[in-house]
This record gives structure tokens, C-alpha cells and sequence, in this order.
């Protein structure tokens, strides 16, 4: 299994309504391409950040590519994280100081064994397939357009290439069009790496292009 | 890669980063500026005089006999007869004396009674001579020879006729108009006491002082060497100063000057002197540096203030970091670089510019107050000034530095 959560409940500290998360079993196959949906403030987020070790919960496991990472240091789980997932977010996926490229070889910096040479070569390539065009390349992010972040947002979740990537909505600030170019783009890219994707959105509209599709609360006792 | 997101972060909040730069390049400015300067006169300070190995006078302050032989400041409280002068001259341990006297002004300016060894043996700064640009030394009793500021403030040429006063005052009564004096002489600039100085022969003091007519311009200063051939021997004289054969034999010299049974005199080391008097001048010193600490200071906290201003406006690059696996001291780390590199900026246009005002005001320094600035920045004390800049910028960045480390350890805890 490439992810696995076991007996995982979790709750934020400040929050006094009861667990937020309470998942009995849930694994997730290599390659898979799963859509979560769910109303929002049902903790979508919260699931993608403990599977990516952004969070820890305090009963249960969690297990990527065969690798618990709730026993992990917090420095280890920095570490892991940079090797083995990407992430695409709705927004404020890039540094806006930087442009493209360097956004991409920000990310590759943090995941060890990666020449720095080819990291560029890699990027070009990414960017190029993801449809960016040069020009774009080394404008700071912050004077590209929604649709053009988002693009450059895939290369620089795959630049590490990833087993796993994780994305949190990536489409919603997109219009109709941007969204299929989106999905289309994203979805071709991690076909050719055999990546595993866990994608979270409130729109349905999509689901045909998963080979999964679950709401959170299949899984998730929530308030037991 | 960490350089250019500390860099470029830094050019993406150009307005407050600008204004910080602004206040640490100024603080750079003033405390190397004030180490220079201070350093500077503390130097031309130690360079009034050179190569005197002792200065005698009446008995009193060592501090007053400095000051009043060298810098012209106060007044003598007696005064040495010129046989006790002769008397410690015609020790053969001696090699060279100046004798001087003072007591009389012109316009402000003091007018020193000596003979020509004056310009031949007196120096400053590093063994240097002091030299004519214009005319030559005094030959005739009304001959004077001028420092370089007194001519040029005065507007003296050679050839111009001076009268001078007794007392210091400009104002004075005792004007002795009846016994102009010629310049012969005007001397280069020194930076000492010497460009304020106008210098006339030792007879000349005695001539205007006594009630010759009109005074026998014709006469010439005869030189110690042949004492016995003047006609005009002076009475007494002020204070004089002595170059000895041997640096060995200076402190029997002054002992055999301070037991001098005939008259009290006393006998110091310039060296010892000038110390003394530059310790009193350092409680000034510390002043300054205090001052500049303090505009340092300001500064910092200015830039402390800024970095943490600027972490709550990076909520988005902490989440983003953090997702890309970036460990919580990254940014520790990259709030740090950015107050280095503030810092390092303000290190190079504030030496720069001062560099650059140095050379401006340097010409005119040296002309009108006789202080003499070398541009030269890179000593131990301005590259220790810098040191503790850096250091500095960097203490007051942890305060932004560890309040962006525990929102970013934090940050995925509180949604």
C-alpha cells in the first residue's frame, strides 16, 4: 500500500467539539487516482496534512511507502516529505518574488540526491510539457495569471518526482476552461510517472477522470 | 537558492527595507566616521611634536609646561635666565636647543620668541621639518616668520610690516607700534600649534620690549654657537627645548635639570606628556563612542522592527516552505540572511560614502583647521567596528527570527 492510516483519530488542540478525524482503516494502492469530496470544515485539509506529516495524530498510524510516519521525528518528517510528496493547493502554491524556475529549484533544494544541473533541465521540461511558455519563465509568479500559476504549481509539485501527490482543491479558483486544461495536464503527467494521487474537491463535475471516488465520510467517523 | 529567496524577498519589500538600509548605512557612516576622526586626532595630537627629546621650564605642572611650550595654551609661571640656559646647553651630552619665549600676540596669534634652531631642529609627526613655502628663516631682530594659518587668515604675504602686543588679547593696550616687524618667512602647513604661531628672533621680544628708539634694524641674530659675539643677549626666556647626542642620557639630563640648585626648573618627555594630557581628552573620546553606539543601536532595533513587521505578512511563504519540506530553521535562517544582507549593504554604502566624504573635506580640512584625514577605512578598529555591526544586526533579528521559527513549527496546528 502506498498509504495506509490505521485506528487514526485526531482533533485540534483549540477545538473542543469533539474528534475531527476518526478513520478506522483507509489505504490507498500505488497509482491509484482517488477524489475526496465533502463539505468544507470536514476535514479534508486536516486529512492531507497528516498524510503529508504536516500534522501528527495522536492515536493511530499512519504509513507512506511503507514508512510510519507518525513515529518520525518532526525533522524527519520535513525530510520525507520533500522526497516523496508534492502538493498543489487552491492558491499560494508559488513564492511571488520568484519566478518559475526558481520556484521549482526552491522545491528540488529541500529533497535530497538530485543533481542541481539536471533540475533545470528537468524543470524546462516540465514546463514546457505542462504548455508554459518561456517567456513566462522568469517572471516573478505573483505577474503570471491564475491558470499559469496553477500550471507551474504541477512542475513544481513533480520536480522531486514524487510517489504521492496531494491536491487540495487545486481547481477551484479556476474558470471552466482552466480547470479541464488543469485536470487534463495534471492527470497526463502523473499517468506518465505512475504517481499516486489524493486529490480533495467539493465538485463532483470531475469525477470521471478518478479511478476512485469517495466522500470523506465513508471513511470517517466523525464525533464518535 | 537561499541567497536568492533572502535577496529577492528583500527587493520585493523594496520601501522598508530601503528605509532600514538607509539608518544602518548612516549608523555605519557616524561610527566609522567618529573612530576615524577620533583616531585622527589622536595621531596628529601625538605628532605636535617629534624628535625633542626634553622640554624645560619654570617649575610647575608638567601638563602646563606642555601646554603652554608646545600648544600655545595657558601661561608660564616663571621664567629661565639665560645663563641657566647657557649653563644646561653647555652640557655635552646636549646636541641641539631651542629656546623660546612667549608672552606677546598679534591679532590673537602668539608670537614665539627663538632662535633659527628652531627651524632647523624642530619637527613633527613622524620626524617631519618643518618648511618655508615662501621666504626664508629670520636674519634681522624685526624679522618674523609666520605659521601658515596666521598668513593666510591674516593675509600676509613677504614683505607685509606686523605690529605686535604685549598680552594675548587683540584688543590690547600695549600695542608696540613703534617697532614693526617684517615678514621674512611663511611656513607650510603642519597641522600643529606651529601654523598658529608667528616666530620671531629672541632679540627682536627684547628690542620691542625695551625702550630702544627705534631700534637697531640693522643687527642680526648671532647663533648659539658663537653667544659670546651678540650683542643683544636676551635676559631670559620662557622655556627651551633639548635634542640630546644620545636617547641614554635623557633621563640623567633631566635629572641633572630638575636638581638644579641655581634655579627651579624642571625637565619633561613630550612622549610621557602627551599621554597624560590624551588621557584627560579620552573621557571625550568615550562620549563619542557612547553616542555612536547609541545611533547604532537605534538602528538595529529600526531593523529588527522592520524583519518583524515583515513576518506577519508571510504567513503564505511559511505555509509554502513548510509544504516543500522546509525545516522550521530554514526560515530562522532565511530571516537571519536577510538582516546580513541589510546589514552588509549598509556596511558598503556607509563606508562608501564616507570614503568618498573624507576625500571631499579632506583638502578643505587640511587648509582651514590643519587636521590632516587619510582615507583610510580598512584599520582593525574600523573592520572590528564592522564586526560588531554585523554581530549586531544579527542579535536584533532573532527576536523576528524566532517568532517566524515557532509560527512555522506551529503553523498546520491551528487551522
Amino acid at each position: 500500500m502506498t498509504i495506509e492510516l490505521q485506528g487514526v483519530a485526531f482533533s485540534y488542540a483549540d477545538d473542543a467539539t469533539g474528534l475531527l478525524l476518526n478513520i478506522d482503516h483507509w489505504t490507498i494502492a500505488r497509482g491509484e487516482r482517488v477524489l475526496v469530496h465533502g463539505p468544507s470544515g470536514s476535514g479534508k485539509s486536516t486529512l492531507l496534512n497528516l498524510m503529508g506529516g504536516l500534522l501528527t495524530c495522536s492515536v493511530g498510524e499512519v504509513t507512506l511507502l511503507g514508512q510510519r510516519l507518525d513515529t518520525m521525528t518532526a525533522r524527519q518528517r520535513d525530510q520525507f516529505r520533500a522526497n516523496h510528496v508534492g502538493y498543489v493547493f487552491q492558491r499560494f502554491n508559488l513564492v511571488p518574488y520568484l519566478n518559475a524556475i526558481e520556484n521549482i529549484e526552491l522545491a528540488s533544494t529541500f529533497s535530497a540526491g538530485k543533481q542541481r544541473s539536471s533540475v533545470r533541465e528537468e524543470a524546462t521540461d516540465l514546463l514546457h510539457s505542462l504548455n508554459v511558455i518561456p517567456s513566462d519563465w522568469s517572471k516573478p509568479t505573483s505577474h503570471l495569471s491564475m491558470g499559469q500559476q496553477q500550471r507551474v504549481a504541477i512542475a513544481r509539485a513533480l520536480i522531486n518526482t514524487p510517489e504521492i501527490l496531494i491536491a487540495d482543491e487545486p481547481t477551484s479558483s479556476l474558470d471552466a476552461e482552466n480547470r479541464d486544461n488543469f485536470l487534463r495536464l495534471l492527470l497526463g503527467l502523473v499517468a506518465e510517472k505512475n504517481t499516486t494521487l489524493v486529490f480533495v474537491s467539493h465538485d463532483l463535475a470531475i469525477a470521471e477522470h478518478f479511478t476512485r471516488v469517495q466522500a470523506l465520510s465513508e471513511f470517517n467517523q466523525e464525533h464518535c | 537558492m537561499f541567497l536568492t529567496v533572502a535577496s529577492k524577498s528583500l527587493l520585493n519589500r523594496k520601501g522598508s527595507v530601503a528605509m532600514t538600509l538607509m539608518a544602518i548605512s548612516v549608523a555605519i557612516f557616524v561610527l566609522l566616521g567618529i573612530e576615524h576622526v577620533r583616531q585622527q586626532a589622536r595621531d596628529s595630537f601625538a605628532s605636535t611634536v617629534s624628535g625633542v627629546d626634553l622640554i624645560v621650564g619654570a617649575k610647575t605642572g608638567s601638563l602646563n609646561l606642555l601646554l603652554y611650550s608646545v600648544f600655545r595654551i595657558g601661561s608660564p609661571t616663571d621664567n629661565i635666565k639665560w645663563e641657566t640656559f647657557e649653563q644646561v646647553v653647555a652640557d655635552p651630552a646636549v646636541s641641539w636647543a631651542i629656546p623660546i619665549s612667549l608672552g606677546d600676540s598679534h591679532e590673537g596669534y602668539r608670537v614665539v620668541g627663538t632662535t633659527s634652531a628652531y627651524f632647523d631642529h624642530f619637527s613633527y609627526g613622524k620626524k617631519r621639518r618643518i618648511e618655508f613655502i615662501n621666504g626664508v628663516p629670520f636674519e634681522g631682530i624685526f624679522d618674523a616668520v609666520l605659521g601658515s594659518e596666521v598668513a593666510k587668515t591674516l593675509g600676509y604675504a613677504v614683505n607685509s610690516k606686523i605690529v605686535l602686543a604685549h598680552g594675548l588679547a587683540t584688543t590690547s593696550f600695549s600695542l608696540h607700534d613703534n617697532k614693526p616687524f617684517t615678514v621674512v618667512g611663511i611656513l607650510a602647513p603642519t597641522g600643529t600649534p606651529v601654523d598658529q604661531t608667528i616666530h620671531v628672533p629672541l632679540q627682536g621680544i627684547d628690542a620691542m620690549h625695551s625702550d630702544w628708539p627705534q631700534g637697531p634694524s640693522n643687527l642680526t641674530v648671532k647663533s648659539r654657537a658663537d653667544p659670546g659675539a651678540n650683542p643683544a643677549k636676551p635676559e631670559s626666556i620662557t622655556a627651551f627645548m633639548l635634542g640630546l647626542k644620545s636617547k641614554m642620557s635623557i633621563f640623567g639630563v633631566q635629572r641633572q635639570i630638575n636638581d638644579l640648585k641655581k634655579e627651579p626648573l624642571m625637565a619633561i618627555l613630550p612622549g610621557v606628556a602627551l599621554a597624560e594630557l590624551w588621557q584627560m581628552v579620552g573621557l571625550f573620546e568615550d562620549v563619542l563612542r557612547l553616542i555612536s553606539a547609541l545611533v547604532l543601536l537605534a538602528a538595529v532595533l529600526g531593523l529588527g522592527a522592520v524583519l518583524l513587521s515583515s513576518v506577519r505578512e508571510r504567513n503564505q511563504e511559511i505555509h509554502l516552505l513548510r509544504i516543500l519540506g522546509a525545516p522550521p530553521y530554514y526560515l530562522f535562517l532565511l530571516i537571519e540572511m536577510e538582516a546580513v544582507l541589510i546589514a552588509l549593504a549598509g556596511m558598503m554604502i556607509g563606508s562608501a560614502s564616507l570614503y568618498i566624504a573624507l576625500i571631499l573635506v579632506e583638502d578643505a580640512l587640511f587648509a582651514n583647521f590643519g587636521l590632516y584625514l587619510e582615507a583610510d577605512l580598512l584599520t582593525v578598529e574600523g573592520l572590528s567596528i564592522l564586526g560588531a555591526v554585523l554581530l549586531s544586526a544579527i542579535v536584533a533579528a532573532a527576536i523576528p527570527s524566532m517568532q517566524i521559527y515557532t509560527a512555522a513549527s506551529q503553523y498546520f496546528e491551528r487551522q
